[in-house]
């Protein structure tokens, strides 16, 4: 202060004040800061002009802010900076291919690794749909930054890819960095439970709970596994808070609704899971579902229109052909019936259901010899299993009486009684069918939920 | 936490002064002992952000200002500290302004240091030389040399410079000739670091950080920097700095970046060794006392806290922005919290992670402190945004209720679900099916392919049906009519403009036929403008050319007329429509 000329002062000298206030939100002041200084350094100013850039794009004028961008990096080609903002702003506006380069020109400028640039790079190439690309550099993100967002990168490219072995690796090393992520602990429960690690998937679910009273996606996880094991009163009670954050899942009000059909309050069920479906009309375990609950109240008619749709949008999948001849079989339409029976043992695998209901059809038909060749498939399929249900068991006996008898006498008026008969224990098999399908059925809603969660992000 | 507990504060409001108009920045407001007499005084930094940007010092006894000198610049920080164990034991006050800490003594300024000016390349000293020599080079090429050097990387005197009209510029010269050039480096953060023992009254130094990632203890009985480091081996800006430890012994300094990364600088390092990087900015940093946590703010809403070692340990979320931290040590509770204040002027104290506290604030508050205020032991000063001082009093039995189990948050009640009653109509509807589910299902089935064949019925007849012809990129339809038995018919086109906004211009008409066929009133006609939602019809008069050679099933391949809309210096026409004629009744030819 002694001397009488005051030397200027350097154009830096206000940048802490230009972050300060743009961190504690003054976005006004911060502006008003920054026009000032922008003036006053006769639009030299690069760090004015950096943060002018932020404050544009957080208010989504991606193209101002990537001119501000493009200004600093005009000021000073030397800053990696500058660039990756650059290619930020790029990659907001879909230009994935110019954004790429520009992250690759930050790359090569910046003197150290940077994880971001990396990070960055991987999200560039899945933009592009290049996977293996994708994966090098998001793996060198990981590596160098530990950051959450790098390990969720990685995890949706194994999981696009497929390896979900890897992706659970993946996520407990997430874990490790990161321990107090609710979504990283939802994401990694539900990958165990993808891969039927049902213990693992228990502990991540209830800690992201326990975190968050309120994650419906971890809430749904837990309900889940406890559906699996027949506790629907623990099951509903998880299910209702989480609804009440997210009243728009299927997979919840699908979960509701067999939960409701478990406890055997069919109409409950039927409302859940139209409420399900009308969110999601061409959802075919929805169908399926519904079906399923129609069959058991002696509806089937509308069970056939609704297991049709389901047929018709998944026509590659057993259950809902197995389903669907059961409904035909309870319209007296054996033949139908017996086709989509058929139909179903091919996209299924020694699935002792179909086989008896196919040689109940068959034998409703009338074609005794091929019931028999088919209740053999049966019995050679079912020798070595030890594990058979006794329901099964039992049908298949007397299925196999019924059929010695009529091949010994082969008489009109004795098939139709025993049609009669057997279309009683055909029931109780469908039920129980149902129940087994529940099960699987909350898997497959799993799987729907987590798909649910990807186009989320997406 | 009960509610009534919730109900009385713990603090007493001992003043509030709405009209105080102060701006004060975090980090520019402290409580300390400067006049040593044992009663301690409210110090802080009032800035003007108007037109001309000034600064102030201002020392409250209580409620009352009792020093207030200007200052040079823009202050970033504000600190005391204590630099010799004479009695009366009395802090000094350093205020951060440009380059340069200024020491204040009794109120009264006492020194200043410098921070050591940056390299200067040679280029540009180069070009000052030149410039100070006068030569008869004009000064525009001189200074062009300067262009070539990032703008980033010059003194402040040569990108006053750089912006200079050419006029200014020779004054300007003769103004800095025999000034030495020098290349300043602003300070923008800095704190305090105990000397050899950790007791409140006992010598400590400052530590400076600058824009350019330098770090200096200084000597604070000489003023001579002590140890220097780099703050980073990346690109980073120091924002805030915060020390724990004794410089004798061991230190820890944690240097919050603009980049979003935290650094760490121990005893001895030369270089800053990067401990972790946020995802958002870093709004303000907390070393907590004891167990050496750190908490960080950060831009998204988040408080966030890291281990030592950089390993993030919990993260709560905020209702809204933080604006400011302040750390509120209660030694006769043993007890460190941290007052959050966020945007809407409230105040919350969490311990580690559980809120156990929320204090209104009369609007945001922009920096918050907490200590011994006059004789009161625990105050907290709150200066707003809206420029509001406000002293609170935390009352002697508040003790925050930690040893009660606090729920940490209520769970979610379990609301029954929203299920629709069962209706009559569907239980009806249900028992109805389960009584005959044949005869339903078949007569569905029934309906079902008859709906079908009508549908496809339709569509076969909408696909055969020419009256209507629409173009929906346009939004033009066309329909035709055709009145009269023949051999005189009445040709009604009828165009309708389906846009709403967009009137229809530059179209025309143009009818095609066999003109062994037929002959037309007109082939070719300019369509006028057709206003939104309008329709324009046009009568075209059409004789049948009764032609006795030709035998009647060849002409009735030919009886069509199409029909073109086209619009002017466009090749493919708009609209294209073929209108069958009806074959004339003989019978009524003869006639």
């Amino acid at each position: 202060m002694g001397t009488a000329i005051f030397e200027p002062s350097p154009l830096e000298q206000l940048n802490w004040l230009i972050h300060l206030q743009y961190v504690r939100g003054e976005v006004t002041k911060c502006k008003e800061l920054i026009r000032r200084q922008i003036k006053k350094s006769n639009g030299k100013h690069e760090y004015a002009f950096f943060k002018q850039g932020v404050m544009l794009r957080e208010d989504d004028k991606i193209q101002e802010a990537l001119e501000s961008f493009q200004m600093c990096h005009r000021l000073n080609c030397d800053n990696a900076d500058n660039i990756k903002e650059v290619a930020k702003c790029l990659f907001l506006l879909r230009k994935y291919r110019i954004a790429l380069e520009a992250y690759l020109e930050a790359e090569r400028i910046s003197t150290k690794p940077d994880w971001e640039i990396y990070q960055n790079i991987g999200q560039c190439w899945v933009s592009l749909g290049e996977n293996a690309k994708a994966k090098e550099y998001t793996k060198k993100a990981v590596q160098l930054g530990k950051q959450e967002c790098s390990y969720a990168l990685l995890i949706k490219i194994l999981i696009s890819e497929g390896d979900l072995q890897a992706a659970i690796t993946v996520s407990n090393a997430a874990l490790e960095a990161c321990p107090d992520s609710t979504v990283m602990l939802t994401e990694s429960g539900l990958l165990h439970l993808k891969v039927g690690q049902i213990q693992p998937a228990f502990q991540c679910l209830s800690s992201a709970v326990a975190l968050n009273p309120s994650c419906s996606a971890a809430l749904l996880g837990i309900g889940c596994i406890t559906q699996a094991h027949e506790e629907y009163e623990v099951a509903l009670s998880k299910y209702k808070i989480a609804v009440q954050i997210n009243p728009d899942s299927i997979a919840l009000w699908n979960n509701i609704g067999m939960c409701f059909f478990a406890k055997q309050k069919y109409i409950a069920a039927i409302s859940c899971l139209k409420r399900a479906l009308w969110i999601s009309p061409l959802n075919w375990k929805v169908l399926l579902n519904l079906g399923l609950v129609h069959l058991s109240t002696n509806q089937p008619a509308s069970a056939f229109n609704f297991l049709c749709a389901a047929v018709n949008l998944r026509p590659d999948a057993a259950l809902p052909f197995l389903a669907l001849g059961c409904a035909l079989f309870e319209l007296k339409d054996p033949e139908n019936s017996l086709k989509a029976f058929q139909q179903a043992e091919l996209f299924s695998k020694n699935d002792y259901g179909i086989m008896l209901n196919s040689t109940l059809a068959l034998l409703t038909i009338g074609q005794h010899e091929q019931a028999l060749i088919a209740l053999e498939k049966f019995k050679k399929a079912s020798e070595n299993d030890g594990q058979l249900d006794k329901q099964v068991i039992d049908f298949s006996h007397k299925l196999e009486n019924k059929l010695k008898k009529l091949m010994g006498k082969n008489e009109l008026e004795e098939l139709s009684e025993s049609l009669l008969e057997n279309s009683e224990v055909t029931n109780t098999k469908q039920n129980n069918d149902g129940e087994e399908d529940n099960v699987d059925i909350n898997k497959n809603s799993e799987n729907v939920n987590v798909r649910n969660l990807q186009s989320d992000e997406v | 936490m009960s509610k009534t507990e919730l109900n009385t504060s713990r603090w007493l409001e001992a003043h509030s002064d709405r009209s105080a108009g102060l701006t004060t920045l975090p980090k520019n407001l402290l409580l300390a002992n400067v006049c040593g007499d044992g009663d301690y005084r409210l110090v802080l930094v009032d800035v003007n952000f108007n037109e001309d940007v000034s600064a102030r010092l201002k020392v409250y006894k209580g409620t009352m200002l009792c020093s207030d000198q200007s200052l040079p610049d823009v202050p970033c920080a504000l600190i005391s500290f204590y630099v010799d164990n004479i009695q009366p034991k009395l802090p000094v006050l350093g205020v951060a302004c440009g380059s340069d800490l200024l020491i204040y003594k009794n109120n009264k300024p006492f020194y200043k240091f410098s921070v050591p000016p940056l390299p200067i390349s040679a280029l540009e000293e180069d070009v000052w030389q030149k410039l100070c020599l006068a030569t008869d080079e004009p000064y525009e090429k001189i200074v062009e040399a300067l262009e070539s050097i990032p703008f980033s990387e010059l003194s402040g005197r040569s990108q006053m410079l750089l912006t200079l009209p050419p006029s200014d510029i020779e004054n300007y010269v003769y103004k800095y000739q025999n000034v030495e050039l020098r290349r300043t480096c602003p300070i923008t953060c800095m704190t305090t670091l105990y000397r050899n023992s950790e007791e409140s009254t006992s010598i400590s130094y400052p530590v400076l950080a600058t824009e350019f990632g330098q770090l200096y203890i200084l000597d604070s009985q000489t003023f001579t920097i002590l140890h220097e480091a780099r703050v980073s081996n990346t690109k980073a800006t120091p924002s805030i700095v915060v020390a724990a430890g004794r410089y004798e012994v061991e230190f820890r300094i944690l240097v919050a970046c603009r980049e979003r990364y935290v650094t760490l600088i121990r005893k001895n390092w030369l270089e800053g060794k990067n401990l972790l990087q946020t995802t958002a900015s870093i709004v303000d940093m907390i070393l907590m006392p004891g167990d050496k946590f750190v908490c960080i703010a950060t831009s998204d809403k988040m408080l966030n806290c890291y281990s030592r070692r950089g390993n993030k340990l919990w993260t709560v979320e905020m209702a809204q922005t933080i604006t400011c931290l302040s750390l509120l040590s209660l030694q006769h509770l043993s007890l460190s919290l941290i007052a959050v204040g966020m945007q809407g002027g409230s105040i919350q104290l969490y311990h580690s992670r559980h809120p156990v506290d929320y204090i209104p604030a009369p609007d945001t508050p922009s920096a918050i402190t907490f200590g011994r205020m006059g004789q009161e032991e625990h105050v907290m000063v709150i200066i707003t945004l809206g420029g509001t001082m406000n002293f609170k009093i935390l009352k002697r039995t508040a003790d925050f209720g930690l040893n009660q189990d606090t729920g940490i948050s209520p769970t979610i009640q379990s609301k029954p679900l929203p299920l629709p009653k069962r209706s009559k109509l569907f239980l009806e509807q249900s028992l109805r099916e389960k009584q005959n589910p044949m005869d339903m299902h078949q007569s569905f089935q029934q309906d079902l392919i008859r709906l079908r064949l009508t549908s496809a019925r339709t569509l076969l007849q909408i696909n055969s049906d020419q009256s209507g012809i629409g173009n929906t990129k346009e939004q033009i339809k066309l329909s035709a009519q055709v009145l009269g038995l023949g051999p005189k018919f009445t040709l009604i086109l009828t165009l309708e403009n389906m846009n709403p906004e967009k009137a229809l211009i530059q179209l025309s008409a143009i009818f095609h036929c066999n003109p062994e066929n037929y002959q037309l009133s007109l082939y070719v006609l300019p369509i006028p403008l057709i206003p939104p939602g309008l329709t324009y019809k046009i009568h075209n008069r059409v004789v049948e050319c009764i032609n006795e050679n030709l035998p009647r099933d060849e002409t009735q391949g030919n009886n069509t007329i199409r029909v073109f809309i086209v619009r002017r210096e466009q090749i493919q026409p708009v609209l294209a429509a073929t209108i069958n004629m009806p074959p004339t009744d003989p019978l009524a030819f003869t006639m």
